[in-house]
């Protein structure tokens, strides 16, 4: 008895492990990106830039000397030689020196100032309070901790919640929108016959295809004429002339597989088109709808060169623009920063996905016909 | 009362012709099977009389309305599809008691009606459940209790049973047959199995390339068939066919199959037309083999091909000279391929058809 309980068990065993070890190349696949946007946006600058550290995890101590990481105060080449005051204790914390306009004194020598070159907190004090220090001397360490949220605070010095928010509204007028004018329109296609039906429905999708690379001059025409440019309606008005075709082309699909017998049923059960349209196709192609849902909100918030283009005030930019506008100078890539902010980009569309996949697993008509 | 009369009634698909001049009288609470071979225009008739399907020519009325140009929620009718149409976001409550709701009928009305009708067909304690986590026989179920609980006029079922296995499908016939004793409606079955419609029906229609063949009982059809096409679709084993002539002999009719085999008929009044080419039929029960003779059987000897025993009688297909026939018979014990029988052919229950309309003679 206990002999085959046992094997029945170690069978769904071995069925599990297989299935996962089937699984892992795929999940490695799928999640190495996300892994490592989240490892960039948590490493120090110094671990970020330390060619001879392990790429894949954190590393505490700098490849080259073997000493943990950490920042000396150096007193500029530029300063002449005087009595310095500390007015920060060790064990204070430092912000970035770039977080800032100014970024903040760590010591003054007379009335000038030595600057916090990176963030951490403050080791050692060589030169205490009163002494005379002298150019290019070292007057402290600080040490730099890894891994660090230091990144993620640099965030909240930049307008970022403010792009987040122009991000948001945006996609989701753009969804509503969206929704609004291709839910009927797919429905009319899918199923109502008329002359032309076929070609509509084709030339919908060929406008899906013209890249917006093409299309942004004459439209930054049309925003302009409208007296729209560099407000939020500029995309809200025009991000659906792609999220429409799209949503409507994939709608179709999902109309279609809607069983005519379904529509036949509640037609003859006393509804009419309309009330056959809300209380049966609807609901039944739910699943459809939050997938070009959630397509037209993804397509508006990842949207780059409309974006770019329509919008030049710096509060009424979009995620992406506000992103590689301010964290990428020339060619300098601030890639913790960058990380950082495409975490927290992230988050809202993680949200709409794990909000929406129950609707995706139940499936669509099961146990409607057969 | 719901009685159900086409006239005249067409439906032609392009140039094809679906329906063609479909004239039936249903009465307010019959029970009529709709059947015929695949694509003979059941379906196409039972969607024209439920409006899903315009009517190209001709007129429907529903107790003594015409209903040719109303919309479907308009004409008293409910309907149970083939694949069943449940609503997958509803719970089998909610798809019982929708169309009552969308026609404003009070709660307590409402629950009342879905008590009876899952209590009758046994889905009380699946209220609550979706269609997907019903078996194939309660989603059955539920789609007659739908249709059920609108107390329509008029029922239609479009093959209801088809998808369902062999020993189900027999449950639900008597199911439905009693079904139809304790509810007020008149019912229209459409089926491709002659023995549902056999079975189910008070009234048999059958339909071929979109004509009616014949209406009538079960049994009509069975001893009267009005062509050679409803001979050989109702009855199972089919019907025995061979190519014939009529002459007259001894003073009575016979026909002479395949130049040599005489068979005398008893109906003499045939002998008048010796000569005319016909079509000579038997059914497989009305042949006996061996001993089991009876008075006014004519011997036929044939060869036996092959034996399908199913207990209490077997199948034997025999050769004899005019050709290849099928007995139904009970005394098959010790026949075997290739044996030397006697098929005895019980000339009064035969059938002669012309041979070039196929009419029943
Ligand atoms: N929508 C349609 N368009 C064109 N031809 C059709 C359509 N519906 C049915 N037909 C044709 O009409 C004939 C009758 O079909 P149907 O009524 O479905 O047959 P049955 O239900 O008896 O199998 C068939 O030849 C079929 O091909
Ligand atoms: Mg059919």
């Amino acid at each position: 008895m206990t002999g085959s309980a046992w094997g029945v068990r170690w069978r769904r065993l071995r069925f599990l492990l297989a299935s996962y070890v089937g699984l892992a190349p795929f999940l490695a696949f799928a999640l190495f990106p996300f892994y490592w946007m989240l490892i960039t946006s948590l490493k120090a600058d110094a671990n970020l830039y330390d060619l001879r550290s392990n790429p894949f995890w954190f590393s505490r101590v700098d490849g080259a000397t073997g000493q943990p990481y950490h920042k000396d105060i150096i007193v500029p080449a530029s300063l002449t030689a005087g009595p310095i005051r500390w007015e920060i204790r060790t064990g204070a914390a430092t912000t970035r020196s770039d977080s800032a306009v100014n970024p903040p004194a760590i010591a003054w020598i007379g009335d000038q100032k030595v600057l916090s070159p990176v963030d951490g907190t403050l080791a050692e004090i060589r030169v205490p309070t009163g002494q005379v220090a002298h150019p290019n001397e070292v007057i402290g360490v600080i040490h730099v901790p890894n891994p660090t949220l230091t990144h993620y605070r640099y965030l909240a010095t930049t307008p970022f919640a403010r792009w987040m928010q122009v991000s948001l509204v945006t996609g989701a007028a753009v969804v509503l929108i969206t929704l609004v004018l291709a839910v009927p329109a797919a429905y009319g296609l899918a199923r109502l016959e008329f002359p032309g039906n076929r070609g509509i429905g084709i030339a919908i999708f060929l406008t899906y295809l013209i890249p917006p690379t093409i299309l942004f001059i004459p439209f930054s025409q049309f925003v302009g004429a409208l007296r729209v440019d560099n407000t939020i309606w500029s995309l809200i008005l025009s991000y659906p002339t792609f999220t429409v075709p799209f949503c409507t082309w994939l709608l179709m699909g999902f109309f279609r597989a809607v069983p005519k017998e379904l529509e036949e049923r509640a037609l003859l059960d006393g509804a009419t088109r309309l009330q056959t349209l809300r209380m049966v196709v609807i609901p039944v192609v739910m699943s459809g709808i939050l997938t070009a849902a959630i397509f037209a909100f993804t397509l508006s918030f990842q949207e780059y060169v409309y974006a770019l283009t329509f919008i030049s005030s710096t509060v009424n930019r979009t995620l992406p623009v506000g992103i590689t506008v301010d964290m990428v100078r020339g060619d300098v890539y601030f890639w913790g920063p960058l990380m950082a902010s495409a975490v927290v980009g992230s988050v809202p569309v993680v949200i709409l996905y794990a909000l929406s996949l129950d609707w995706f697993i139940s499936g669509m008509t099961t146990g409607a016909v057969k | 009362m719901a009685d159900v009369t086409f006239e005249k009634v067409e439906k032609r698909f392009g140039e094809v012709y679906a329906v063609r001049g479909v004239d039936l009288a249903i009465r307010d609470r019959e029970f009529v099977v709709l059947v015929g071979p695949s694509g003979c225009g059941k379906t196409t008739t039972l969607r024209m009389l439920a409006g899903l399907e315009d009517v190209t020519a001709g007129d429907i009325r529903i107790g003594g309305r015409s209903v040719t140009h109303l919309a479907p929620r308009d004409r008293d009718i409910a309907m149970v599809f083939q694949s069943y149409a449940l609503y997958p976001h509803m719970t089998v409550e909610k798809n019982l008691s929708f169309s009552l709701r969308l026609r404003g009928v009070p709660k307590a009305e409402i629950d009342r009606r879905v008590q009876d009708v899952a209590k009758i067909l046994g889905l009380g304690e699946h209220l609550q459940r979706k269609p997907r986590q019903l078996s194939g026989g309660q989603r059955q179920r539920v789609a007659v209790g739908a249709a059920l609980c609108r107390q329509a006029g008029v029922l239609l079922f479009d093959e209801p049973l088809s998808n369902l296995d062999a020993k189900l499908r027999v449950h639900m016939r008597t199911e439905l047959k009693r079904l139809h004793h304790s509810f007020k409606s008149t019912m229209i079955y459409v089926t491709h199995d002659q023995v549902e419609a056999m079975t189910m029906g008070d009234r048999i229609v059958l339909m071929n390339h979109g004509v009616i063949c014949q209406v009538g009982t079960p049994l009509e059809l069975y001893e009267r068939p009005a062509t050679r096409f409803v001979a050989g679709f109702i009855g199972s084993p089919p019907m025995n066919f061979f190519e014939a002539r009529l002459v007259a002999a001894d003073g009575g009719a016979a026909v002479e199959l395949g130049g040599e085999l005489r068979l005398p008929l008893p109906r003499p009044e045939l002998a008048a037309q010796a000569g005319r080419p016909v079509v000579f039929g038997i059914r497989p029960e009305h042949i006996v083999l061996g001993e089991g003779a009876r008075p006014g059987a004519v011997r036929v000897p044939a060869v036996v091909d092959e034996v399908e025993p199913l207990g209490h009688d077997a199948i034997v297909t025999a050769r004899c000279g005019a050709g290849v026939f099928q007995v139904q018979s009970e005394h098959y014990a010790g026949v075997k391929r290739l044996d030397q029988v006697d098929a005895w052919f019980r000339m009064e229950r035969a059938f002669v058809f012309d041979g070039e309309n196929e009419c029943a003679i």
